[in-house]
């Protein structure tokens, strides 16, 4: 009797392995859908499922269809863990792609490496996430560089000779500021004061008080669409001059509806250009609109990049994990990319591209400025 | 002359958010007076007023109509957390009363995210009266509505605590309960007034946030669930004015501490820490009655 139950038991667990059926690949992707990062998770599942649509309706790759399979990480390092662990061991997927900022992509990333599962970081731009990882490859812009590129836009199209730094003080913002204070003065320009505030503070007008006395040219403010949305207003409220420079963590439709008409003339750095005249970049931004009713965002063409650069990989490196490595960092000048060419992979398996500035005129986000000067855009 | 602008900037800018933690922590310390309850999910109530707020202006459009229906709301949730939950507990041991209302906060916390959505909503807004712009002070018109309606609040609820029966009924009722009952007086009708009027105020503390920061997102009660502790004990616990003056001094030196020294802590721990020193010198909060003995 125990026997049977046991051979029982043993046939219903071997039931999903034989039910992955030969007609389909898994790809797993951790993103967070809840929490306070839920909105910026929403819009790279969002891009990531409209790259599968894609890929799935030109044929799929080698024939078989991609079956993304997906779970929340409410961007904790923790979760991430766990869901890491459940895409290995039980959905057992060929590769991985991470909508997801840097804290869980750090805490997942060593796991996938261990088990030789190919891994994209598309939003974690933490320098750390690709080191001495072989199976980790970073398709992120590293936050020190926008904030080079943002130095260069700052004196070149703006002319500013002075400056202030707003800076959120957690890893994204201290590592975009450092880029913009390391280039400043080469590009001329002097930084008059730094300012430091907490994340998810609301009320910034004792510092931009400060900042108005300074008077800037322009004012580098790192921080994400929130804080953004709160800093923009209230400058504009107090009458602050200075031109506000912020980054990729302002990029998404939710700044526009918080922030309303103060956000007019802000200009970011950031990876998609609303503007490009890129099949890829056009096809991404029209379809996007159509299947989802809002425009698309940064976060949202990222998460589509790195579901586009697997699948690249999976066609030309089957099911062996370091052939699809191998396939995805010799790529030059790839074109299917929504946020630009991937121009080619350096050191340490980090995708270079071109850093693009957009201004927002009436509440949309319009090209403003580009670089791809080697200096500035590799790390 | 250019710092005297700073300084009427910072004064400004502090005496607003002084005047949004009184409108918050009166309620709170309104209970705690009264009933000895530590009423943590206030800061819920105060969420509830902010959504009501902001869906009311939705639908409407009318930026008026958004304060009565947060009221009102409150007012009815105030009362039924009062009449359903804390008064077949108002005689518990502090502690159990204190983890029913945190349970509370966190139960009205996700059903607010399970409704309205894990984001913040823009609460856009335009008023048709100006801000104050003569010479180097200037103040916003939201700054306006906040700092004018609550001084208006607060003398109403002035007005009711000195000069009507409810008022002395409440007094009566916090020195001794048994007694008040004894004599006749109907105290859990007076208890259930006290939760309404509380309420009502975190209802248009609630809007007067969205409108000044225009946003509502259902984590904004999360800070006020703890921060609104160091109000009252900076007040002296259940002084109502001493919350106010202990709310407008908290407002005026986060803003002047942060201007001049930036946030060498997050705003809230100098928060905290203000109440640390206070409570070192001054045990019983800065209008706290002095230690029975």
């Amino acid at each position: 009797m125990r026997g049977i139950v046991i051979s029982l038991c043993a046939i219903l667990l071997l039931v999903p392995v034989f039910a992955f059926g030969a007609d389909e690949i898994k790809v797993g992707y951790h993103v967070p859908l809840t929490g306070w990062a839920a909105a910026d998770g929403q819009s790279s599942l969002r891009g990531a499922q409209l790259a599968v649509k894609f890929i799935n309706a030109a044929g799929g790759v080698n024939g078989k269809k991609i079956n993304l399979i997906y779970y929340d990480d409410r961007c904790e390092a923790k979760d991430a863990i766990t869901v890491a662990r459940k895409l290995i061991e039980s959905d057992k997927v060929v590769g991985v792609v991470s909508g997801s900022y840097s804290t869980p992509t750090r805490a997942a990333a060593p796991i996938f490496n261990q088990s030789k599962v190919p891994y994209i970081s598309t939003i974690g731009t933490h320098p750390e996430i690709p080191i001495d990882r072989k199976y980790v490859v970073q398709v992120a812009v590293m936050s020190e560089i926008h904030g080079k590129a943002g130095a260069k836009m700052a004196q070149e199209k703006l002319k500013a000779k002075t400056a202030c730094l707003l800076i959120m003080d957690n890893d994204f913002g201290m590592a975009v500021t450092d880029g913009f204070r390391k280039m400043a003065p080469t590009f001329g320009i002097k930084i008059l004061k730094e300012y430091k505030y907490p994340l998810g503070e609301k009320d910034f007008r004792s510092l931009l008080s400060n900042i108005k006395q300074d008077n800037p040219d322009v004012l580098w403010a790192s921080g994400y669409y929130e804080e953004a949305a709160q800093i923009c207003r209230q400058a504009k409220e107090l009458g602050v001059k200075a031109t506000i420079i912020g980054q990729e963590g302002y990029d998404s439709p939710k700044l526009f509806e918080l922030g309303g008409d103060a956000v007019n003339g802000v200009v970011i750095t950031t990876s998609l250009d609303r503007d490009s005249t890129r099949a890829a970049t056009k096809k991404f931004l029209a379809e996007y609109l159509k299947d989802y009713k809002i425009a698309g965002d940064q976060v949202a063409a990222q998460g589509f990049d790195g579901v586009i650069t697997m699948a690249t990989g999976l066609r030309k490196g089957g099911n062996d994990p370091d052939k699809i490595v191998a396939a995805i960092t010799e790529l030059k000048n790839f074109e299917d990319a929504a946020t630009g060419p991937i121009m080619y992979f350096a050191e340490n398996r980090v995708a270079i591209r071109p850093i693009v500035a957009q201004m927002v005129k009436n509440l949309a986000f319009r090209s403003f400025f580009i670089t791809n000067d080697k200096a500035l855009i590799t790390p | 002359m250019e710092s005297v602008e700073k300084i009427l900037e910072n004064w400004v800018t502090g005496i607003t958010l002084g005047s949004i933690y009184a409108l918050i922590s009166i309620g709170m310390t309104m209970v705690y007076g009264l009933i000895k309850i530590l009423h943590v999910a206030h800061a819920s109530v105060y969420v509830l007023g902010a959504f009501l707020g902001f869906a009311t202006y939705s639908l409407t459009g009318n930026i008026w109509l958004a304060f009565p229906a947060a009221m009102a709301g409150c007012a009815l949730a105030g009362y039924l957390i009062y009449s359903y939950i804390y008064q077949r507990v108002q005689d518990a041991r502090a502690d159990i009363t204190f983890i029913i209302s945190l349970g509370l906060f966190m139960a009205m916390g996700d059903a607010f995210r399970l409704i309205a959505g894990p984001y913040s909503l823009s609460f856009r807004h335009t008023f048709f009266f100006p801000g104050i712009q003569s010479g180097i002070l200037k103040i916003t018109p939201e700054q306006l509505l906040v700092i004018g309606s609550s001084v208006f609040l607060m003398g109403a609820i002035w007005w009711v605590v000195n000069k009507t029966r409810t008022g002395l009924a409440w007094k009566a009722s916090a020195q001794d309960r048994e007694v008040a009952m004894g004599l006749g007086l109907k105290v859990n009708y007076y208890f259930g007034l006290n939760f309404i009027f509380g309420s009502a105020l975190a209802g248009i503390a609630g809007v007067l946030v969205g409108i000044y920061y225009v946003q509502v997102n259902p984590n904004m009660g999360f800070l006020w669930s703890y921060k609104v502790f160091v109000v009252m004990v900076l007040g002296g616990l259940g002084n109502v004015l001493g919350t106010v003056i202990a709310s407008y001094f908290l407002g005026v030196a986060e803003t002047f501490i942060i201007s001049y020294f930036g946030y060498f802590l997050p705003r809230d721990s100098i928060a905290f820490i203000l109440m640390i020193i206070v409570l070192i010198f001054m045990p019983s909060g800065v209008m706290g009655r002095r230690q029975r003995i």
